[in-house]
């Protein structure tokens, strides 16, 4: 809800957008951070791994995005460098089309302010994604699968997500497929049910990464129609 | 148990019938009092002049020695041979005890004068495992066993098993020892004697008495029987003093036996009805949650009817079996997806209203949210609103609804039904075809998405608690099964989303209270239920709730009861960790200690020995899948021949 300091004020839009993305930054949180959470269904299309997210901006110039992103109040949420801050999700780790982008930007759900065109041109936007885009690869670390089978067991993922991460009555399947790198990182910080939080104190963004290399590498099941003891 | 120490160990019976003849006549008069035992009031009621029964002496008195030990006489009988009489007018099959001397008079008459037949005695090795035997029991059966308990001890042994069962709304007959007269207590009796014996269990027992006399017994004991079956159900608790069951009475004395009849459960208001037929009749997409709905097999029957009539989603929230499994309006898979889409939620004698339509966070800072709409109207029908105790915080959170029938929900169905066909239109039939439709669409998605993820860790070592199941289904689907364990565990989830359940008797929901150690025992009170149905029941049994009283086994083994237990072994109160894992986490300790506290390792406990340490055919550990096939199908053979038999299964934590 809107702080009672600020109902009836006439502020400016940037500062308008800038509190109320402050005050209500959890819903955006859960919509750009998050998407639909990990899907079960191998039927839904995989979100490929960390190399694919943001997807390329057609024709975007990072570093007037850089200028764009700095002028237009985003990194009051998000961080000066879109990293994300408490009150907002790193941009830098959303797995999110650069059509998607947009369209998010244009029409956000639930307490992000809409931007639209005569604000925030299409262009200025694609410069942004492209800026996002670049710092996104550039964060990127690699794992090692064998590691992160230990850390799996040993960080307690195990004790809901289930040995192979393939989910249960407390947690869902993880892996193989795993959500993006971006939402998994997010995700594993800034959990949104009963999941604890794992700062990067207790488990390392390299170790973290560890673990999300397990989960690339799980062997995908046999096919269920092909298991007599599933036939419905 | 009791650890009585009774050095009185006489096979002959003092007779005090003429002994307290002649002292209480002349202590009367010498104490210059007129009072009268209330038990010798109540027997006699008749010409038959009787002194107290109680001794009313002085010291002197006591001293004195009888005047010589006989047995008891022809023309006399115990008043625990009436209160055998009682007991078998209730038509109890079984009584589940192990033994106490503060109920050794109504141990002797059951096994001797009742003939140890109806009801026969149960041998158990923990009165906790009496307790719950009897909750699985009636589950099945929808009779309640007798269970007997020795005093203080035996009933603090007793009291978790009970609140579990009250909890689950589940009757409980519980028969308690007590010496209640100080002046004829034994050395042991001191420490199992208590002024009232029942109030420890009060809150979260229905009703209970202390009789004074066999006539008061007699009331009493048939009194509870319906306060027990009558909706709400819960357990009672009859207290019943040793010297009333041991004491020798005439055989002529002129006793009757209380006719029972159980009251019919109330049925919802009829205006009430009518007008939530309307608002079924009138949503868009109307909900059906069940949960303790089903109190008899018709239960289910009348919900799949109402739900057929609408072709409204259905969730079955599992304290009862309420739905069938594989019915294509059961939506219990996807309940999250059909709450958020209702205009129109009834919810039938559910546990937790507030937690169907919202959700809570579980972390530092504990949030809550509705998930229905906020526009979607609420009904319950419930006889959770008949009674309500303070103490015992069961009742849940409080749900604002629009329509509170406090009624019985089995009971409420037929009327409930009747007012919907009655004013359902041509066009709402039209629309309520469509929405069925869409709906049983919904529901073969879900179950190929189960099926999906069974898959996941399919020949994984340990093995998953999915390919446990299905090896357990492979081997049972085509025989008159009964899934007899709770379900608070991976293992005891999976049956429901991939097994056809659609008979009552396939499912008996879970512990109530979720008091750990209930698992065990309740699958062999209900595998005692299937026996004579000649059932395979078969329980999914989790290794942390067997190390609760493992000794059930033991009477499984006794008493020849037919169950297959297949252990979820995960080693660990798995649900403890994840607990201790969010403490670890928000207070950013890291969890790698997490586990301290909840495993079951080091050393591994071998399930297959205990087990055959207690007399029951055993197998296993198994950690290879492909091995628990042969060892299932070998079990099952022991099994079918009226033994209960255990494979110990190596699994995943999930």
């Amino acid at each position: 809800m809107w702080p009672a300091t600020i109902r009836g004020t006439r502020w400016i839009r940037a500062e308008l957008h800038a509190v109320r993305a402050a005050t209500l930054a959890l819903g955006l949180a859960l919509i750009i951070g998050l998407g639909a959470g990990p899907g079960p269904a191998r039927a839904q299309a995989p979100v490929s791994g960390a190399g694919a997210s943001p997807a390329a901006a057609p024709g975007g110039d990072p570093a007037a995005g850089r200028t764009a992103y700095a002028q237009s109040g985003c990194s009051v949420c998000h961080g000066a460098e879109g990293g994300g801050t408490t009150a907002g999700p790193s941009l830098t780790q959303a797995a999110l089309t650069s059509d998607a982008f947009v369209a998010f930007v244009r029409r956000p759900v639930r307490s992000m302010p809409a931007y639209p065109a005569d604000v925030i041109s299409d262009r200025v936007l694609a410069d942004m994604f492209a800026y996002l885009a670049q710092a996104a690869a550039a964060a990127l670390p690699a794992g090692q699968a064998t590691r992160g089978a230990e850390l799996f067991v040993a960080t307690g993922c195990f004790q809901c997500h289930a040995n192979q991460a393939q989910g249960g009555m407390h947690g869902p399947r993880i892996g193989p497929d795993p959500i993006s790198w971006p939402r998994f990182a997010w995700y594993v910080r800034h959990p949104s049910a009963t999941m604890p939080p794992y700062t990067e104190e207790v488990l390392p963004d390299a170790a973290l990464r560890d673990v999300y290399a397990f989960l690339e590498a799980l062997p995908q099941p046999p096919d269920p129609s092909r298991i007599p003891l599933l036939a419905p | 148990m009791s650890n009585d120490i009774d050095q009185t160990a006489s096979s002959s019976r003092r007779r005090f019938l003429q002994q307290t003849t002649l002292a209480g006549a002349a202590l009367v008069g010498a104490a210059g009092t007129r009072e009268l035992n209330a038990q010798t009031g109540a027997i006699a009621g008749t010409s038959t002049e009787r002194p107290p029964t109680t001794p009313i002496m002085t010291a002197a008195a006591e001293a004195l020695p009888p005047a010589d030990v006989q047995v008891i006489g022809p023309a006399e009988r115990s008043g625990s041979d009436f209160m055998v009489d009682v007991f078998k007018s209730l038509d109890f099959d079984y009584i589940c005890a192990n033994p106490g001397s503060s109920f050794r008079g109504l141990h002797e008459s059951i096994i001797n004068y009742g003939g140890n037949q109806s009801p026969e005695l149960i041998t158990c090795c923990h009165e906790e495992s009496s307790v719950a035997m009897g909750h699985g029991y009636f589950k099945v059966e929808g009779k309640p066993l007798a269970v007997m308990a020795h005093g203080t001890v035996g009933l603090q042994h007793a009291a978790m098993a009970l609140y579990n069962a009250w909890c689950d709304r589940v009757p409980v007959y519980l028969i308690l020892g007590n010496h209640s007269d100080a002046a004829l207590r034994r050395g042991a009796e001191w420490y199992h004697g208590v002024q009232d014996a029942a109030d420890m269990v009060r809150d979260y027992t229905k009703w209970d008495d202390t009789p004074w006399s066999l006539t008061h017994f007699a009331e009493s004991a048939v009194r509870a029987y319906k306060i027990a079956l009558t909706p709400p159900m819960a357990p009672v608790v009859l207290v019943l003093d040793g010297h009333l069951q041991e004491e020798p009475i005439p055989r002529d004395v002129p006793l009757s036996v209380p006719k029972l009849t159980v009251p019919v459960p109330p049925q919802g208001e009829s205006g009430a009805v009518e007008e939530l037929a309307r608002w079924l009749v009138e949503a868009e997409f109307p909900v059906l949650v069940a949960d303790r709905l089903a109190r008899t097999p018709a239960g289910m029957s009348l919900l799949v009817e109402l739900a057929e009539l609408l072709q409204a989603a259905v969730i079955d929230q599992g304290s009862r079996l309420n739905f069938p499994t594989r019915h294509p309006l059961n939506q219990s898979e996807r309940a999250g997806a059909v709450i958020g889409q209702a205009d129109l939620i009834v919810g039938l004698e559910l546990a937790d209203f507030w937690s169907t339509v919202n959700s809570l966070r579980d972390q530092l800072h504990r949030s809550a949210r509705r998930v229905a709409q906020p526009s979607a109207k609420l009904v319950s029908i419930t006889t959770g609103d008949l009674y309500i105790r303070a103490n015992y915080q069961d009742f849940r959170r409080m749900q604002e609804v629009d329509l509170a029938i406090a009624a019985d929900g089995e009971a409420t169905l037929p009327v409930l039904i009747d007012a919907v066909r009655r004013l359902t239109t041509s066009a709402r039939g039209r629309a309520y075809e469509a929405r069925g439709a869409a709906l049983a669409a919904a529901s073969r998605r879900a179950a190929e998405n189960a099926r999906e993820a069974a898959s996941y860790a399919f020949d994984a070592s340990p093995v998953s608690t999915a390919r446990l199941c299905q090896e357990i289904w492979a081997q049972i689907k085509d025989e008159d099964w009964s899934l007899v364990s709770s379900y608070y565990s991976d293992g005891g989830g999976w049956p429901r989303r991939l097994w056809n359940f659609d008979k009552s008797y396939q499912w008996l929901g879970h512990a109530g209270g979720g008091g750990i150690g209930y698992g065990a025992p309740a699958s062999v009170g209900a595998a005692l239920a299937n026996r004579r149905h000649g059932r395979l029941s078969v329980a999914i049994q989790t290794d942390g709730d067997l190390m609760y009283a493992p000794g059930v086994l033991w009477t499984a083994a006794h008493h020849r009861i037919p169950l297959l237990s297949v252990m979820n072994n995960n080693r660990a109160y798995h649900m403890e960790v994840m607990h201790v894992q969010r403490m670890c986490n928000a207070r950013n300790r890291g969890i790698d200690r997490g586990r301290i506290g909840s495993e079951l390792t080091d050393p591994n406990i071998d399930y297959a020995k205990v087990a055959a340490g207690l007399g029951v055919y055993s197998e296993g550990p198994i950690e290879n899948p492909a091995d628990l096939g042969p060892a299932l199908r070998r079990a099952i053979e022991v099994v079918k021949r009226g033994e209960p038999a255990l494979v110990d299964v190596v699994t995943q934590v999930r």
